[in-house]
């Protein structure tokens, strides 16, 4: 009995101490916060425009601009919010807000505002993205719709510079590329996408993300399989893109099956006109392997596992900012590995069918 | 006979009634039309003229003197109400009040209800939990699972930890009663996941009674458990989904038209990876409907279907091929030669239909039919080739339970410190269980006993003084009526102290047999009605006190004796191919439960949950154990400290934890066995059933076990997760996270394994490694 409880109160006691100044640090580690600045504080120099209005549409709290995650203490992955002092839609008002009364007026209504963080390499990759409704005031009270604007925009920074200023000079430079922006549409107003600006669409209300649902089926000469994947796509806001996508994928293989996952599919796109577009997909998958020939091959437990890595080469019928059905055809090169045998390697064709919401 | 006059007594004294207004209603939640449970209402400037509503969230304020009365409405969570009413207009006289949750109270981060039961009396009730969808929420094992989550209540412990069975109070796991909306369920557990089958996005409250319950539940001696569903929202569609790779959920509510409301869940369970790489096909599956019709305030009905199916077809052969071959050493002929193999077919179907009235202000109807209907067919097997000779051996249990119900109760409120309730229930019911033991059935025993259950309670309310004797009577069969006498009574001293007292006398007519010796892992009751045999008895004595702390905390303890009069097992082992089927061969024995639980439950700075620590005893004794000796019970745990911790670490975030320590489980530990050998020459092969020798029960106590599981909630902010609920709608979606068996470096030992002819013995245990699961939900 006294054995028993000498266990019991020294593994508790060590549970407790591990624990408690988890807890004690916990509030700074999970609600550490970055705040920054919407670019510079002052509004932008010689601006021929005001916007008197911004109305922030996003589902998320007003100050939002972006999250990522960082490890503390070399392992526990901790979200960190970074966010602007006051809410965006007020930043706008202040930032693009000229002295002169003799300006045109304008209101934005911001669908989409966020920057996305992800470090490689020694460097930090910023890519902002952003789908801002842009109207004229016409008169005391009308409104007249002039377009759409839809960004994505990337920025690199040393992964030792202070991230906080990586963040607002990313915004300071987007700052100045918005105003610039809208005094080029004011200035070419007969101008159509994309002579003017590949990520304006005039007159057009904004869209928002796409929602993909696909199925790919590949066949080789002795090998088939079929992915099913889910995406969501910004709206276009260049000609070369590239979106990531949740895949499953089921493959046949003359002595084993397996059904592999993938959590970052890359899709490489590039627009050709507004029907259609190319895309490159690569994928790196772990699996889970099925033996045809388990009762005569005297397999091991780890050749369960499969390490799939393919690419697909694709044109696909895809109608830029419209949903519906999206066709594809292209050809697909696949390269697995199984511990204890040969790297395989196989090339098939490709027909891709997905609805894009 | 004595029974019998205090009922007339009883009866007489409350329908004298005084000519005093009564003044009623029913409160629901403003945003989801769902009664509320537990809220109260009180007479402003008349302390004593306070109520609280009952498990329908009705509430009855009688023998009002007052023509203009102010009442304020208030529940945990909603922004209290008040409002006049003028009694001398009769349409003012029945309230329909709606609550609108309070924007302060969605913030806080407490976990921990305010502590009202829902089903029995709240003033009144003794070893009585609640536990919300919230609370069970933060316990990281229990996110989905009612049962899972009872275990972390003061004197609930669990039979084995796969197993989803509970033993209450040192009692059999069969002797609770467990009801889904009052309608009694039998095994409500999956195979699988060793969990129950009710989905937890439909589950509005779990109300747990461990002893000294009152006389409007009987049938079983330990425990009444009650899963309350939601009916549905009324004000628009809302739900829930959780996709996942293991388990995926659908939860729906919505208005039908202006009067009704509907609800619909289902959850689909598979195991694509296992199913894929070993050739196991295993699935469950669990579906609710609810359709709930409101023809006016005082009338509404709810019709409910719950289903459940469990279909398991394990053969481990594959992984033990891949076992022996990467293990090598000689060792791939052993393994390739071995297999074992589970298959099993359990399901329930519940039909259910309930009407709701307020025949009076101050009398409340109930009625009830519903039909529970369970199907068991477990096999197991093992088999194994040694040369040119096969070894098999192999169990096949099969459990068929109809219980056919109707029942009426009763809420009579006649004066303001008197409140009686009453009512009858008729049980029909079908049981049949059957056997085969190395592929010899040994038939099996149909039984189809009738119950007629009838049964009164008075609550007296004397001053700070609450007294409610009760009487319950049960007739079984053509037997003559049984008497089941109850009281509780609890004195409020002041300064937000109480003190408790319990007493009962508890008959059961359906015990469960007690397969533990000759399953692997018991995972269900095989119901088996005492035809011809005196019901199991036990009485309860129960003291208790508790003291609120301030608005957020309470402390309390119960010190209870359970004396087990007459109880029952099974003797499974005394002859190999006679054993199940033809079980009628029970024996009677006798027990004792007894010890004190200790619990706080509260909230300070960003903590909430609750502790609790437990000092128990039980024994048995049958004449065919150890010529009559008292041995300690099986599922007796002497020590048992619990701690369920949630931190709010953000608004986003929040972190739980949950932790017990107990002693270990009393344990037969064998140091020889005797194998029974009979060749099979239709089949070529060996059947053997080992038979165990130690004649000492439960000699052997198992070391402590200590478990600690860790869980992560949080908000999804960026990401597919976001952009996903974006798409839907949704009003929140939130990543879990759960990590468990933390302690794992302290090795929980379950059972000993002997080797090498018992010189040796391998200690195994639940968990050799922490475990991490993840989880996505939208709701909207």
């Amino acid at each position: 009995m006294r054995h028993y409880l000498n266990v019991f109160v020294n593994k508790f006691l060590l549970s407790i101490f591990l624990l408690f100044p988890l807890f004690g640090v916990a509030q700074k580690w999970v609600a550490d916060s970055i705040v920054v600045q919407f670019g510079k504080p002052e509004s932008i120099d010689s601006l021929s425009f005001t916007v008197s209005k911004a109305t922030d549409h996003r589902k998320i709290f007003p100050e939002f601009v972006s999250v990522f995650e960082r490890k503390k203490l070399l392992f526990f992955p901790v979200d960190q919010i970074v966010k602007t002092p006051k809410p965006l839609a007020y930043h706008f008002e202040q930032k693009f807000h000229s002295d002169s009364a003799d300006v045109s007026t304008y209101i934005t209504n911001i669908h989409n505002f966020s920057i996305k963080n992800s470090s490689s390499l020694g460097k930090r990759n910023f890519a902002l993205f952003a789908t801002i409704e842009l109207s004229e005031i016409v008169g005391d009270r009308d409104t007249s719709l002039v377009g759409t604007f839809y960004y994505e925009r990337s920025f690199l920074q040393k992964k030792k510079q202070d991230i906080s200023d990586g963040y607002e000079q990313l915004l300071e430079k987007w700052c100045q590329q918005y105003a610039a922006d809208i005094l080029l549409v004011e200035e070419n107003l007969d101008q159509k996408v994309p002579d003017l600006l590949y990520y304006f669409r005039r007159g057009e209300k904004a869209v928002n993300k796409n929602f993909y649902a696909s199925a790919d089926f590949f066949v080789g000469l002795n090998f088939w399989g079929v992915d099913g994947e889910l995406w969501f796509s910004e709206p276009e806001g260049n000609r070369i893109f590239n979106r990531n996508s949740r895949i499953i994928r089921y493959v046949n293989h003359p002595t084993f099956q397996a059904i592999a996952i993938g959590g970052n599919l890359r899709h490489w796109n590039y627009r050709i006109n507004r029907n259609w577009l190319f895309t490159n997909k690569m994928a790196m998958l772990l699996g889970v392997n099925n033996w045809k020939d388990m009762d005569t091959a005297k397999h091991k437990l780890e050749e369960i596992l499969l390490f799939n890595c393919s690419m697909t080469q694709r044109l696909n019928f895809n109608q830029l900012d419209k949903s519906g059905f999206v066709f594809g055809l292209g050809i697909m090169e696949d390269l697995h590995y199984v511990i204890y045998h040969r790297i395989g390697f196989n090339v098939g064709a490709s027909v891709s069918c997905a609805y894009k919401f | 006979m004595k029974e019998l006059i205090i009922i007339i007594l009883i009866f007489a004294a409350t329908f004298a009634s005084a000519q005093k207004k009564n003044f009623s209603g029913i409160i629901t939640d403003e945003k989801t039309g769902e009664t509320l449970v537990g809220a109260t209402v009180v007479i402003k400037g008349d302390y004593y003229r306070g109520t609280i509503t009952d498990g329908n969230g009705f509430f009855t304020l009688p023998g009002i003197e007052q023509q203009i009365i102010d009442v304020e409405f208030s529940y945990i969570g909603y922004e209290a109400v008040s409002k006049k009413y003028d009694l001398k207009d009769k349409s003012k006289l029945f309230a329909e009040v709606r609550l609108k949750p309070s924007a302060v109270m969605l913030d806080q981060i407490t976990v921990v209800e305010s502590g009202y039961d829902r089903i029995g009396d709240a003033e009144i009730e003794i070893s009585q939990h609640t536990l919300s969808p919230k609370s069970m929420q933060i316990i990281p094992t229990a996110r989905n699972d009612v049962f899972k989550a009872m275990r972390y209540m003061p004197g609930i412990e669990p039979t084995e930890p796969f197993s989803p069975l509970v033993s209450v109070r040192g009692g059999d796991p069969g002797e609770n009663l467990i009801m889904l909306d009052g309608v009694t369920i039998y095994n409500p557990y999956h195979f699988m996941s060793s969990s129950g089958i009710f989905n937890m996005q439909t589950v509005k409250n779990v109300d747990v009674m461990v002893g000294g319950f009152g006389a409007e539940y009987g049938g079983r001696n330990s425990s009444v458990i009650n899963i309350s569903t939601k009916d549905g929202n009324n004000q628009g569609v809302h739900g829930e989904v959780n996709p996942s790779t293991s388990e995926s959920r659908l939860f729906l509510e919505f208005p039908v038209g202006k009067k009704s409301t509907m609800m619909v869940a289902g959850r689909l369970n598979y195991d694509i990876m296992s199913n894929f790489m070993f050739y196991s096909n295993d699935y469950f599956y669990d579906l609710n409907l609810s359709f709930t019709h409101r023809f006016n305030s005082r009338n509404w009905l709810t019709l409910k279907y719950f289903g459940s199916k469990d279909k398991t077809n394990i053969d481990l052969n594959n992984l033990y091929k891949y076992m022996g071959n990467t293990v090598g050493m000689g060792m791939e002929d052993i393994f390739n030669d071995m297999s074992i193999k589970y298959v099993n077919k359990w399901n329930n179907n519940i039909v259910t239909g309930t009407w709701k009235s307020v025949l009076a202000s101050n009398l409340f109807v109930k009625a009830q039919v519903y039909g529970s209907l369970h199907r068991a067919d477990n096999f197991s097997e093992m088999v194994m080739d040694v040369e040119t000779m096969v070894f098999n051996t192999s169990t096949r249990f099969k459990s068929k339970v109809n219980d056919w119900s109707a029942k009426l109760d009763f809420d009579y409120k006649p004066f303001a410190w008197n409140e009686l309730k009453f009512g009858v229930e008729y049980n029909d019911y079908l049981f049949e269980n059957g056997s085969e033991v190395n592929r010899i059935d040994n038939g099996s025993v149909k039984k189809l006993p009738q119950l007629i259950s009838v049964f009164a309670e008075d609550k007296i309310t004397l001053g700070p003084f609450l007294i409610r004797p009760g009487i319950r009577a049960t007739k079984f069969e053509n037997r003559t009526f049984n008497y089941e006498p109850r009281i509780n009574a609890v004195l409020n001293v002041g300064n937000d102290f109480k003190l408790q007292a319990a007493w009962g006398k508890y008959y059961q007519y359906i015990i469960s047999m007690n397969t533990q010796d000759i399953e692997l892992n018991q995972f269900l009751d095989y119901y088996y009605p005492l035809n011809g045999k005196e019901p199991s008895l036990s009485y309860h004595y129960i003291l208790g006190a508790e003291k609120k702390l301030d608005a957020q905390n309470t402390l309390s303890i119960d010190v209870y004796l359970k004396d087990i009069a007459r109880t029952y097992t099974f003797d499974l082992m005394q002859d190999q191919y006679e054993i199940f089927a033809l079980s009628d061969k029970v024996i009677s024995g006798k027990g004792r439960s007894y010890g004190v639980e200790l619990m706080w439950k509260g909230s300070f700075d960003k903590f909430s949950g609750w502790a609790s620590y437990t000092l128990a005893k039980s024994t048995r004794t049958f004449p065919h154990i150890m010529n009559g000796k008292e041995y300690d019970y099986d599922y007796d745990r002497r020590h048992s400290l619990k701690i369920v911790m949630n931190y709010q670490a953000s608004k986003r975030i929040s972190y739980s934890g949950s932790f017990i320590a107990q002693s270990g489980n009393p344990s037969s530990v064998e140091n020889a066995m005797q194998m029974f050998y009979m060749y099979d020459p239709l089949t070529g092969q060996m059947q053997y059933s080992p038979q165990y020798t130690n004649n000492l029960k439960n000699s052997v106590r198992m070391p402590w076990l200590l478990h600690l599981d860790l869980g992560l909630r949080k908000e999804v902010v960026s990401g597919f997760g976001k952009d996903l609920s974006d798409f839907f709608g949704a009003d929140e979606s939130y990543l879990t996270v759960n990590v468990y068996n933390v302690l794992f470096f302290r090795r929980n030992i379950l059972y000993y394994v002997p080797i090498g002819g018992f010189d040796k013995m391998i200690p195994m245990s639940d968990g050799y490694h922490p475990m991490v699961s993840a989880g996505y939900t939208i709701k909207f």
